[in-house]
C-alpha cells in the first residue's frame, strides 16, 4: 500500500481534472492496483466514484458504451455484450476483485497480460477521454500512451461478429502466458489480438502473427516460447473463425 | 490528517476515523469486525472479503475513505442470536472449514450469491469462491456447503452429511481383478467414500462425522486468532530485511530511525545479545548446528533479518525501517545445491562460534549415510540396473494467515507470547535463552491458527517481539506481510536426488541406492531431519535385499527451507515413484503390478528406518526391525483404479480424442507410504476433569492448525467416557495451562496426543465407575459401563454422570475426578495410499490440465471421516500445486521475483480438477481405536502420479518439477523434434 497522504472525491469532471493536474495525485478507480502497490511512494488519491462514469448503455452504430468506472463485474453482467467478451471480463479478476476493478483502470494500466484488453482491441474499442484529448482507438492509446492530463471516461466497443479464443497458462484460471482472441464479422477478415507478447496487448496479422514481435521472457515463458504460443494460438483462433 | 468515514455497517450507521491510507479492512477491524482477516495487501486471498453494496469485495484494497456512503456487511451481521444462520449451519454441517480463517468471506459470498440466484450451478458457486484462496480444503466441501445452503433456503430437504459406505473389492490382502466392482459409485465429490473393515467395531462417537468442536466460533467469525485481541498500549513492529543474498554488515546507523516520532526501540546486532540457536521447532536437544542469532552482522539470504523497530503505529515503524542506514560489504552467493560444495563457492558460515557443521569450508552441514546389505555387490551382479536423477524445487507453505506474534510482560513481569505456532512448548524452551529469561517465566499461548503446514513449526518471529517487549516494556505485535511470508519465513527444501536400482529377471528389486543433495539454504533449522525423512521415505516403500542412503546437506543463499507438510517425503516419493514407473516401462511390466511385487506388506520389515534419524543405530547393533502391522493398500488400489478408470490407459480413442488433435490423455499412479509420528520422540499429554453437570474439560498441548485435531481428540475421549462430543470442552494450547505436547507435526497428533487423551479418559472412566459402583451399591466397579451420559450396572440400573459429579464434588468422600496421561510410542505405523491422476496434455503448447485426482487412503480407523477426508482433499491440492504450478523463482541476485499470489500460483476454486477421496479402514492395534496418520500422506503421491500420467499420455518422462507449460513443451520438443 502506498502512503496515501490525502483523499479527494471530486463530483465533476472539471474538478477531477483540476485535482489531477497537480503532481503526486493519481486517479483511483476500484483501487485493486493502486492499493495493492507496495512501493512506498507518497501520493494523493483522487477517487472517481462520484463522477457518474459507471454507466453502461447501447450507443450509436450498434456499439456499446462502457463507463470508465464500470466494474469488471458490471461488464461481465452486461447483456449488450456477447458471452465471449463477458467471459473475458469474468476471467480478468477473481470474484473479490472483479467487483472493485474498473474498466478504465484496466485500460490505464496497459497490462501486457490482459486477455480482456486483447478482447477489447478486436472489438474495435475506442477510448473516450476528458481533458486535452477527446477520443482515440484503444490500439492507438496502447501504442502511444495516455495523453498527459487526460482522464478515461468511457470505452466503446462493437460487440458484433463471431469470436474465438485460445490461451495457455499454468492452470486453467492462471493469467495466460499468451492468449489469442479473434473476431470475424460478415465478409471481413479475421482480426486477432494477443496478450503476453509485447508491452501491452497487440493486434496482429492472423497469417503472420509474430511479425515485429520480440517478447521479453520471464519465468513463466521465454521469449522464444511466447512466439511459439503466438503462432500456435493464433492459428487455432483463425482456423476456428474461418471454418 | 484524519477523515471521518460514515457508512452503513451491518445495517446500522457507523463512523470510522481514519488516516487517508487506511484500508477498509483496517477500519473494520478497528470497529471490532474481527472476521475480516489479513491475507495480503493486494486482496487476492479474499480473507478480508466483505459485502460492499451487496457484492463480495476484498476490503484490503478499498481505501477506508472510499467507503464513505457505502453499505458494508460482515459476517457479524448474522450473529444476532445464539443460533447460526442456515448458511453458517451448512458450512459447519459438511466440514467446510478447517482453520476457518476465511470463513466470513465464504459465508458472505454465499449469501450474496444465493440472494441473486437461489439455485446456482456448480460453476457459479466456484466462480463466487474464485476470490477466496483456500489452502486447506480443495474447495470440495465449501462447494457442497453452498449447494446445501441453497437447498435449505429453497425449502428442500437435505440428508445429514455422511460418508458413502462401500463394500470392499478385495479380501484385504490379495489384489482385486482388474475389472472389479464395475462402475464407481456416484456421489458428490465432497462425500468421502468409506470402506469399512470387519475388524473395526461400530462405535458411538469414534468413526462418526461429528461437527467440529470449534465450528460455531469459526462460522460466526468470533475473535479466535492471534490478531483478534489488542492489548492496551500495543506497539507495532517491522523488520528491516537484507536486500542482498550474502553480505557482511560493517555498520548500522539507527539514529534517524530512533528520531522518528513514535519509535520506541530499534534492535540489531549492535544492541542485542548474541545467543546461538537453531530455529526449527523440534524436541530437545535441537539438532545442530546452532547457526542463527536474533540479529547478526552477516546476512545470508535476501530477506534475512537486519534490524527490528517497535513504534506506536505501523507507519512509524515502516518509516523508521526505511531510515536505518546499513553499510554492507556484499559477498558472493550460491543458490544451487549442486554447486554449493565447489571449491570456489562462497563460504556461508565461516564464523567461529557455530559448531557441528560437518565441513564449513565446503558448506556441508551434514553428511548423512545409512545402509543395509551390500548394495555395490547387488548392483554389480544384477541383470538389470537403472539410474536416474531428479530435481525438485522450492515452494512455500502459503498459510493464508501469515506469521503473527505478540508479546508483553504480564503483571508478574513474566513474558507472555501469543503466537500463531505449531509448537508452543518448543517455542517457550527455545525462546528462553535468547531473551535471558527462565522457561518458568515465559508463557506461550497458541490461539486459533490460520493454517501452518509446517511453516509455523519454527521459532520464527517470537524472539523479535519478545526482545522488543523487553526493550519497550510495552506489548509488541509483529505480522509478516505476504512478501515476507514468501521469502523471510520458511519453504520446502530443494533437492537433487539420484536413484540406482538393481532388479532381477522376475521384476524383484535387489538393491536401491539413493544419493541426494539437500539444500537447507543459509541455516540448518530442519535441514537434518527433513533429509532424513527423504531417505526414510525413499528407501522404505519397497523391499530390496540391500539399500543405501548417502546425503549431503548443504548451505546456500536461498530463502530458508524448513518444515513443510510431508517433510521430505514428497521430494523422495516423486523421485522414487517416477523411477519405479520408468523401470516398469523398461521391463515391459504394468506399473502397478511391478510395484506390487516389491512394495512392503504386512509383516515386512521397515529395514532402513532404524538406521536413520536422531537415534539411528547400526545394523549390527539391532536385534530386530520394526514391521508393517497393518496395510490396506490392495483395497486402496482396487477402489482407486475403479474410480479413475484405469482401463482407459489402453483405450487409444480416449487417449487421443479424434476431435481434439492437440490433446493427449493419460492416467498415472503412485504408491504412497508415510509415517505416523516419530517413535520414541513425539510425546503428547492430556488432562481431563469432570464438571458438575457431567461434562468434561479437556486440556491438551496438541495444536490444531485447522486439521480438526481438537475435534478428533475430543471424540476419542467422548467414546471412552460414554458422552456426546459436545460434553467434551477442549482447550489447547497454552504452556501455562495445558500439558506438554511436542506440537503439530510428523503426522503425530491423532496417534500420539489422541492416545494420551484415550489414557486420560480411561483414568477418569475408572473413577467414574468406582463412584457409580458406590452410588449403585455394586461390588465390582469393572462391571459398570458408561454410555449415553450414564453409568450402567450389569442389572440395568444406572446413574447419570451429572449425579456422579454432584456426589463427588459436593456430597460424600469429595474428590475432583480427573485424569492425566501422556503417550510416547515405540511404533511408527505407516499409512498407505494409492494416488491416481488423470491429465490432458496439449502437445502443441505443453499445457497440462489435471482433470481428476483420486486418493484412496488407509489411515487405519478415521476417527472422523469428514475431517480426515478434508485433510486428504486439501493435501492433494497443495501437492498438485507443487507438481504443477508453484515455484519460488529467484533472480540472479537471489531476489524472489514472484512473492505474491498470482505470479506464485496456487489453485483456486474455479479451476480445480475433480477430487475424490476413499478412506479404507484397517485396524492398527497400536493407535487409538485403530487410527494411523492421515495429514501428510496426501502430499506424497500427486507429483509422481501427474508425472506418470504425462508419461502415459505422451511417452515423455520429465524428471524436474513443476510441470509448467514451457518445461513440458521443451521436453516434448526434445523427444519429438
Amino acid at each position: 500500500m502506498p502512503l496515501v497522504t490525502a483523499y479527494h472525491r471530486p463530483t465533476s469532471l472539471d474538478e477531477a481534472l483540476d485535482l489531477l493536474s497537480s503532481p503526486g495525485r493519481v486517479a483511483l478507480g476500484g483501487g485493486t492496483t493502486l492499493n495493492a502497490d507496495r512501493a512506498p511512494s507518497d501520493l494523493e488519491a483522487v477517487d472517481l466514484q462520484a463522477l457518474g462514469l459507471d454507466g453502461i448503455a447501447a450507443a450509436d452504430g450498434g456499439r456499446v458504451r462502457l463507463g470508465a468506472t464500470a466494474t469488471l463485474d458490471a461488464v461481465r453482467r452486461c447483456e449488450l455484450l456477447g458471452e465471449p467478451l463477458r467471459e473475458l471480463a469474468r476471467c480478468e479478476q477473481p470474484s473479490t476483485l472483479r467487483t472493485l476493478a474498473t474498466l478504465g483502470g484496466l485500460v490505464a494500466q496497459f497490462s501486457a497480460e490482459s486477455p480482456l484488453l486483447a478482447g477489447l482491441l478486436v472489438h474495435d474499442a475506442a477510448v473516450e477521454l476528458a481533458g486535452p484529448a477527446s477520443e482515440r482507438s484503444l490500439a492507438e492509446l496502447l501504442a502511444a500512451g495516455l495523453p498527459h492530463g487526460s482522464l478515461i471516461t468511457a470505452v466503446t466497443v462493437d460487440p458484433s461478429g463471431r469470436t474465438a479464443a485460445a490461451r495457455t497458462g499454468r492452470t486453467p484460471a492462471d493469467v495466460p502466458i499468451v492468449s489469442a482472441y479473434g473476431r470475424r464479422t460478415d465478409g471481413a477478415a479475421v482480426v486477432v489480438a494477443l496478450s503476453g507478447v509485447a508491452d501491452h496487448p497487440v493486434l496482429v496479422d492472423a497469417d503472420d502473427p509474430t511479425a515485429g514481435l520480440a517478447p521479453a521472457g520471464d519465468f513463466r515463458g521465454s521469449g522464444e516460447y511466447r512466439l511459439h504460443l503466438a503462432r500456435t494460438l493464433t492459428a487455432r483462433v483463425a482456423q476456428e473463425l474461418r471454418s | 490528517m484524519t477523515i471521518d468515514v460514515v457508512f452503513e455497517l451491518n445495517g446500522a450507521a457507523a463512523t470510522a476515523t481514519v488516516e487517508p491510507h487506511h484500508t477498509l479492512r483496517e477500519a473494520l477491524r478497528g470497529l471490532g469486525m474481527f472476521s475480516v482477516h489479513y491475507g495480503s495487501d493486494s486482496g487476492e486471498t479474499g480473507a478480508a472479503a466483505i459485502l460492499y453494496d451487496g457484492r463480495l469485495a476484498s476490503a484490503d484494497v478499498i481505501l477506508a475513505a472510499s467507503a464513505h456512503g457505502h453499505r458494508v456487511t460482515t459476517v457479524e451481521a448474522l450473529n444476532v442470536s445464539p443460533e447460526m444462520h442456515p448458511v453458517q449451519t451448512a458450512f459447519v454441517a459438511v466440514g467446510a472449514f478447517q482453520s476457518g480463517y476465511s470463513a466470513g468471506a465464504m459465508i458472505l459470498g454465499t449469501l450474496a450469491l444465493l440472494e441473486e440466484n437461489p439455485d446456482p450451478s456448480e460453476a457459479e458457486i466456484r466462480d463466487m469462491l474464485s476470490g477466496i484462496l483456500d489452502r486447506e480444503t480443495a474447495y470440495a466441501k465449501p462447494v457442497e456447503a453452498v449447494k446445501r445452503a441453497a437447498a435449505v433456503l429453497r425449502g428442500a430437504d437435505t440428508e445429514p452429511f455422511a460418508p458413502l459406505v462401500l463394500d470392499p473389492l478385495t479380501d484385504g490382502y490379495r489384489p482385486a481383478p482388474p475389472d472389479a466392482g464395475g462402475d464407481p459409485p456416484a456421489a458428490p465429490q465432497a462425500v468421502p467414500r468409506l470402506v469399512p473393515s470387519r475388524e473395526v467395531p461400530d462405535m458411538a462417537v469414534v468413526g462418526k462425522p461429528e461437527v467440529k468442536v470449534d465450528a460455531v466460533r469459526l462460522a460466526k467469525g468470533n475473535p479466535a486468532f492471534t490478531d483478534d485481541i489488542e492489548p492496551r498500549g500495543m506497539l507495532y513492529a517491522k523488520v528491516l530485511r537484507s536486500p542482498h543474498a550474502h553480505a557482511r554488515i560493517l555498520g548500522i546507523d539507527d539514529s534517524a530511525a530512533r528520531a522518528v516520532e513514535g519509535v520506541h526501540a530499534v534492535l540489531h546486532y549492535g544492541n542485542t545479545p548474541r545467543v546461538k540457536y537453531a530455529s526449527g521447532g523440534q524436541s530437545w536437544p535441537n539438532p545442530h548446528p546452532y547457526d542463527q542469532v536474533s540479529f547478526d552482522d552477516r546476512v545470508r539470504h535476501v530477506g534475512d533479518r537486519v534490524a527490528a523497530v517497535a513504534a506506536e503505529t505501523v507507519e512509524a515503524a515502516e518509516e523508521a525501517v526505511r531510515l536505518i542506514e546499513v553499510d554492507y560489504e556484499v559477498l558472493p552467493a550460491v543458490f544451487d545445491e549442486r554447486f554449493a560444495m565447489d571449491s570456489d563457492a562462497p563460504k556461508i558460515h565461516d564464523e567461529d562460534d557455530t559448531t557441528h557443521i560437518c565441513d564449513p569450508q565446503r558448506n556441508l552441514v551434514h553428511h548423512l549415510t545409512a545402509h543395509r546389505g551390500d548394495v555395490d555387490a547387488n548392483l554389480a551382479a544384477a541383470p538389470h540396473t537403472f539410474e536416474q536423477t531428479f530435481r525438485v524445487h522450492q515452494v512455500q507453505q502459503c498459510p493464508i494467515e501469515p506469521h503473527i506474534s505478540m508479546a508483553w510482560l504480564d503483571s508478574d513481569e513474566r513474558m507472555v507470547v501469543r503466537t500463531a505456532t505449531q509448537v508452543p512448548f518448543h517455542t517457550r524452551r527455545m525462546l528462553a535463552p535468547l531473551i535471558g529469561m527462565d522457561i518458568k517465566d515465559i508463557r506461550v499461548i497458541k490461539p486459533r491458527i490460520g493454517g501452518g503446514f509446517g511453516a509455523k513449526q519454527e521459532m520464527l518471529i517470537e524472539d523479535i517481539v519478545a526482545h522488543l517487549a523487553i526493550a519497550t516494556r510495552r506489548p509488541v505485535r509483529l505480522e509478516l506481510d505476504r512478501a515476507e511470508e514468501f521469502y523471510a519465513s520458511r519453504t520446502r527444501h530443494p533437492q537433487t536426488i539420484t536413484f540406482r536400482t538393481a532388479v532381477d529377471d522376475d521384476g524383484k528389486l535387489l538393491a536401491q541406492d539413493m544419493s541426494m543433495i539437500g539444500n537447507t539454504g543459509p541455516y540448518g533449522t530442519h535441514g537434518f531431519t527433513v533429509q532424513i525423512v527423504s531417505g526414510l521415505r525413499g528407501l522404505t516403500s519397497y523391499n530390496a535385499a540391500s539399500k543405501r542412503f548417502d546425503c549431503h546437506v548443504v548451505y546456500t543463499n536461498i530463502p530458508v527451507p524448513g518444515a513443510y507438510r510431508g517433510y521430505g517425503a514428497p521430494q523422495a516419493e516423486f523421485a522414487l515413484e517416477a523411477h519405479m514407473e520408468d523401470i516398469a516401462r523398461a521391463l515391459d511390466l504394468d506399473p502397478i503390478e511391478f510395484k506390487r511385487r516389491n512394495w512392503v506388506k504386512v509383516g515386512d520389515e521397515m529395514d532402513i528406518a532404524p538406521h536413520l534419524g536422531e537415534r539411528a543405530v547400526a545394523e549390527e547393533e539391532l536385534d530386530s526391525y520394526p514391521k508393517v502391522m497393518s496395510s490396506g493398500i490392495e483395497e486402496c488400489v482396487a477402489q482407486g483404479r475403479r474410480e479413475i478408470g484405469w482401463h482407459r490407459r489402453g483405450d487409444d480413442g480416449w487417449k487421443a480424442p479424434a476431435d481434439r488433435g492437440n490433446i493427449r490423455r493419460g492416467i498415472g499412479f503412485a504408491f504412497c507410504m508415510h509415517g505416523t509420528a516419530i517413535p520414541f520422540l513425539d510425546m503428547g499429554g492430556c488432562s481431563i476433569k469432570l464438571n458438575d453437570d457431567g461434562s468434561f474439560n479437556m486440556l491438551i498441548g496438541a495444536t490444531d492448525l485447522g486439521t480438526g485435531a481438537d475435534t478428533v481428540i475430543g471424540q476419542i475421549a467422548a467414546e471412552v467416557l460414554g458422552v456426546p462430543l459436545d460434553d467434551i470442552k477442549v482447550y489447547s494450547s497454552d504452556t501455562d495451562m495445558t500439558p506438554f505436547d511436542t506440537g503439530a507435526y510428523a503426522s503425530s497428533t491423532t496417534y500420539i496426543s489422541g492416545t494420551a487423551a484415550l489414557r486420560a479418559a480411561e483414568a477418569v472412566r475408572e473413577r467414574l465407575k468406582a463412584r457409580a459402583a458406590m452410588l449403585l451399591e455394586v461390588d465390582e466397579p469393572c462391571t459398570i459401563e458408561l454410555r449415553d451420559r450414564r453409568a450402567y450396572a450389569a442389572d440395568g440400573r444406572s446413574v447419570t454422570l451429572e449425579e456422579i459429579a454432584l456426589d463427588s464434588l459436593h456430597w460424600q468422600e469429595q474428590e475432583q475426578i480427573m485424569g492425566t496421561a501422556s503417550h510416547v510410542s515405540p511404533d511408527c505405523p505407516p499409512p498407505f495410499a494409492a494416488q491416481f491422476a488423470e491429465v490432458e496434455v496439449d502437445v502443441d503448447t505443453g499445457q497440462v490440465t489435471v482433470t481428476k485426482l483420486v486418493m484412496a487412503v488407509d489411515c487405519g480407523v478415521a476417527i472422523n471421516p469428514v475431517t480426515a477426508s478434508g485433510q486428504v482433499e486439501g493435501g492433494m491440492i497443495q501437492a498438485l500445486g507443487y507438481a504443477h504450478c508453484e515455484e519460488i523463482v529467484l533472480d540472479d541476485d537471489g531476489r524472489m521475483v514472484n512473492p505474491s499470489f498470482g505470479p506464485y500460483k496456487i489453485y483456486r476454486a474455479d479451476e480445480m480438477p475433480d477430487t475424490v477421496v476413499y478412506l479404507v479402514q484397517t485396524m492398527e492395534d497400536s493407535g487409538p481405536f485403530g487410527a494411523k496418520a492421515v495429514a501428510e500422506i496426501p502430499k506424497d503421491g500427486v507429483a509422481p502420479a501427474v508425472r506418470n500420467a504425462i508419461l502415459d499420455a505422451t511417452g515423455v518422462a520429465i524428471n524436474d518439477l513443476p510441470f509448467t507449460p514451457e518445461r513440458v513443451w521443451s521436453a516434448l520438443q526434445s523427444a519429438h523434434p
